[in-house]
């Protein structure tokens, strides 16, 4: 989003930086940072004053759903094939809000679990990991420095499980001071930022295992050079992530990367002048590129920038499909990552009729006549994906 | 020799000394890779968030 005279604008933007507003927010509204788009290829996400979810394309249309309870909207982050969205609701306004909930793509909202007063307010953005299970953080005390703090486990069932706990959150790199979240690295394999704990009070990074076993594998020695946020997995199987600068303090935003082994390097120090601060989210293109947006630099109100490292390009893969089995002539969601741009779509060998990219995560295509059963492929420019299971066909 | 070998060691010593008072983001010997700036905005500011990639090349936030 873009903020503007008290107008944030939702936008398009292309690799080469032409930029174009698509939709103007009601004046002094804000907008929480994270979206989703969903099965439907609609955008969702959450807006305050007033307090509602709402979803749009990228030509403009746009839809308002009015809050379930409380006059909370949740922050979402996690979609899956079936059409449900996730995420968690915060206090707002000094009343306890602090729920898991589960949207549907009319806006439907259901409660999965409310946080007790020990279990602290939820940070936005959990994760779906490879076992099933939702995983995210908690603070308790002040959000913005948290006295302790708490890293959870949430099942499709509903059972709420504490995975670790910090119990004092200036030493033991609490969470829960930055928009942090956590990333899945390998199967089990949690890794977070914690942007202020530490000795150094310049935050952390640590690996947790969703069998609950814990440690540090970096610890940043001078938070006016940067505390980390939030860290994105890239195709080297790495880690990169920006580490936020002071600038009152005359230090400057920074681009890092660290392996799953905890070797740490600072890539790229900014400029404020020419590119800003940032607590930038790095978003990797399906050309390997890293794509993100700071503030106040440029002419000063911030900008959008590419960072090349030479990273291979995202591979196609495909996890699924939804139904697993019909008759030709029926439509069909394929459902994996990095399915953008796809050149062709194959049920056994054989030609689907038609096909449509709906996001990077879903394809639609119709199974064609003659079709037999077997594996479904995706190909994009980057390479070609074989379903894991045979698509039925009656 | 020996008093060359000590005036180098002092030499090393004192460039590391430097290089590590001198303040600056955690093991950062230099930027890498390329970095270029696409598009200065001219309104409002940029609220960093996640972009979406919609289409190859095309992001919406």
């Amino acid at each position: 989003m873009l903020s503007g005279a008290g107008n944030r604008r939702a936008f398009t933007l292309t690799s080469a930086g032409v930029l174009t507003s698509i939709y103007t927010f009601p004046t002094n509204s804000e907008i929480y940072q994270w979206e989703v788009q969903a099965v439907n290829g609609q955008v969702y996400g959450s807006q305050i004053n007033p307090d509602q979810n709402f979803s749009l394309n990228t030509s403009g249309s746009f839809t308002y759903y009015t809050p379930a309870f409380l006059n909370v909207v949740p922050i979402l982050s996690v979609q899956l094939p079936d059409g449900n969205i996730y995420g968690t609701t915060l206090d707002v306004g000094g009343v306890q809000n602090r729920t898991f909930v589960r949207m549907n793509l009319s806006g439907a909202v259901t409660v999965m679990h409310t946080f007790t007063a020990q279990e602290g307010d939820p940070i936005p953005r959990p994760i779906l990991a490879s076992d099933g299970n939702f995983y995210g953080m908690s603070g308790i005390g002040d959000s913005y420095e948290s006295t302790s703090a708490l890293v959870y486990e949430l099942s499709p069932n509903k059972q709420f499980k504490v995975l670790k706990t910090y119990a004092d959150g200036r030493k033991n790199y609490a969470p829960a001071t930055f928009p942090e979240a956590l990333v899945e690295v390998g199967k089990g394999n949690l890794f977070g930022t914690a942007a202020l704990g530490g000795s150094n009070r310049g935050g952390a990074i640590f690996e947790l295992s969703t069998t609950g076993a814990y440690k540090v594998i970096h610890e940043f020695k001078d938070w006016k050079f940067g505390v980390p946020t939030v860290m994105t997995l890239a195709t080297d199987g790495n880690l990169y992530g920006v580490a936020l600068g002071q600038v009152q303090l005359g230090g400057l935003s920074s681009l890092f990367r660290v392996t799953p082994s905890g070797q740490f390097e600072t890539l790229y120090s900014f400029t404020n002048a020419a590119i800003g601060l940032c607590a930038c989210y790095l978003t990797q293109g399906s050309d390997g590129k890293f794509y993100g947006i700071s503030q106040n630099g440029g002419v000063g109100v911030g900008t959008a920038w590419v960072w090349d490292l030479g990273l291979p390009k995202p591979l196609p893969s495909l996890a699924g499909f939804i139904p697993s089995s019909s008759s030709s002539g029926a439509r069909v969601t394929l459902y994996g990552t990095n399915l953008l741009g796809a050149t062709s779509v194959s049920f056994n060998g054989v030609p689907a009729s038609s096909f449509s990219n709906i996001t990077g995560n879903y394809v639609s295509a119709t199974v064609p006549a003659g079709a037999t059963t077997g594996p479904v492929t995706v190909t994009t420019p980057n390479g070609t994906a074989t379903s894991p299971k045979a698509f039925t066909i009656h | 020799m020996l008093q060359r070998i000590a005036t180098g060691v002092a030499t090393v010593l004192t460039v590391v000394g430097l290089m590590a008072a001198q303040p600056g983001p955690d093991n950062f010997s230099g930027n890498k890779g390329t970095l270029k700036v696409i598009n200065s905005f001219t309104q409002g500011f940029g609220q960093p968030g996640p972009l979406i990639e919609v289409q190859p090349g095309f992001f919406t936030g």
